[in-house]
């Protein structure tokens, strides 16, 4: 499994691991039963401590994208893909939010925004299916 | 500034309590109390010069406080000091070796010290650092000879590992060896481990905790993750008239671009947003810091404020 750890980006690490395992879930790359290094594993591996590993670990068990098996280890759960699906809508929450803080401080009216979004969005839709990330 | 750690149920590893060290007139540690849990990483982060050494001192009993106390797992100092030097583990960059030994008779040596010595460990680590054991200590390179300390320090199974700036002038290599050996160290239970370091990336990697030292005095102590969450970079445009929010509680630093205000914030929260709100700040933007830029303005705040006052 390749999770990019950045300290310097100022996001704590843990966040940093839980969402790169998230994305690896709704892009398919991590699929459900699939087996979760262990925490000791991960931390070494990462050069991060293991309460960091755990708590990320423990944040996606609560969210139910992985469970743990007694004595087997840590797996996908198979609602994983469905929990990622609000994970899709905070990216895109965020960025949203971005673009129309953009747009408040340039000064376009509310009607503006709303027209600029419409006609985004129909341009979007109309010129077939989005290219897939990554690519 | 001291630590809060209601609810916790840890014991604590190291408590020092107002401690201080003067070396003739000079004060190179000021009322620094700080206490490291049982089973977490604590990261003692400061330029060169800080006070991060002999406060790492202090706490090994090398050096005598010349005010304040000293708890380490469970005793004052000076209570049972070979009980303590067969639980703690130590690695300084003055790395203590002897030159005429070879690396094999180091390890027997440093043995014979230690009833709780773990010789499959010992076996291990010199296949994994790839240390030649017929080879005389003052032979090893730079590297080896932290390898080979770290590999003395770490097969007696100590409950407590104290390093001083270990990575320091090594080459990258050496330092993820240390890294991650510390990291397999802490995933065994109650481990603990106090560590000085002005390498950030290393302390936001593997710290619990953070304790940021200048001058001698601990200007912020916390949990890694409350600091992050506590201090925030905030952007807004600023339209034409410029906010005045320097003096607004938790505004650490202002810093004026053409059309744009960059804050950073200590204290980041509703107070703090409504109060950026009545001066006039719209829209405000809230971003994350890295540790890198907390502990350089902290530092400089610090400056500062000593310079006015």
């Amino acid at each position: 499994m390749f999770i990019n750890i950045d300290p310097s980006s100022g996001l704590p690490i843990y966040i940093q691991i839980a969402q790169q395992i998230k994305t690896a879930v709704a892009m398919g790359r991590l699929q459900p039963e699939d087996p979760l290094p262990s925490v000791r594993q991960l931390a070494v591996e990462l050069a991060v401590n293991p309460n960091t590993v755990a708590r990320a670990y423990l944040d996606l068990e609560i969210e139910g994208v992985i469970y743990k098996r007694q004595g087997a280890g840590t797996f996908v759960s198979s609602q994983g893909v469905e929990m990622s699906k609000g994970e899709r809508r905070r990216v895109l929450n965020e960025l949203l939010e971005k673009a129309l803080v953009e747009g408040v401080n340039l000064g376009l009216s509310e009607r503006e925004l709303r027209e600029a979004f419409e006609r985004t969005l129909e341009k979007i839709l109309h010129a077939g299916a989005p290219e897939p990330v990554g690519q | 500034m001291s630590q809060d750690f209601d609810n916790i149920i840890y014991t604590d590893a190291i408590e020092t309590r107002n401690l201080g060290r003067k070396f003739g007139k000079f004060e190179a540690v000021k009322d620094v109390s700080l206490r490291v849990p049982r089973g977490t990483v604590f990261g003692l982060l400061g330029v060169n010069g800080a006070g991060k050494s002999t406060i790492i001192k202090m706490v090994m009993g090398h050096l005598r406080p010349t005010s304040g106390e000293i708890k380490v797992l469970g005793r004052t100092l000076g209570e049972d000091p070979l009980g303590i030097r067969r639980r703690v583990a130590y690695v300084s960059e003055n790395r203590y070796l002897y030159e005429w030994m070879t690396v094999e008779e180091s390890v027997r040596f440093t043995r014979a010290f230690h009833e709780t010595w773990d010789d499959k460990k010992a076996t291990d680590l010199l296949k994994r650092f790839s240390l030649p054991p017929e080879k005389k200590v003052r032979q090893l390179s730079r590297g080896n000879r932290a390898r080979l300390c770290l590999l003395l320090a770490l097969s007696f199974n100590p409950e407590l590992i104290i390093l001083d700036e270990p990575t320091s002038g090594l080459d990258p290599i050496v330092r993820r060896d240390f890294i991650e050996n510390i990291v397999a160290e802490i995933a065994e239970e109650g481990k603990t481990v106090l560590f000085s370091s002005h390498i950030v990336d290393e302390v936001e990697r593997v710290a619990d905790y953070v304790g940021i030292i200048n001058d001698g005095e601990l200007l912020l102590v916390s949990t890694l993750d409350d600091i992050k969450a506590c201090y925030k970079r905030v952007r807004y445009a600023t339209n034409g008239t410029r906010p005045e929010v320097a003096n607004v509680p938790g505004v650490l630093a202002v810093e004026n671009g053409r059309h744009e205000q960059v804050l950073t914030v200590s204290a980041w929260g509703d107070e703090t947003l409504q109060r950026l709100g009545e001066r006039g700040v719209r829209n405000p933007e809230v971003l994350p810091i890295s540790l890198e830029d907390i502990f350089v303005n902290t530092v400089r705040a610090e400056r500062e404020r000593r310079a006015n006052s």
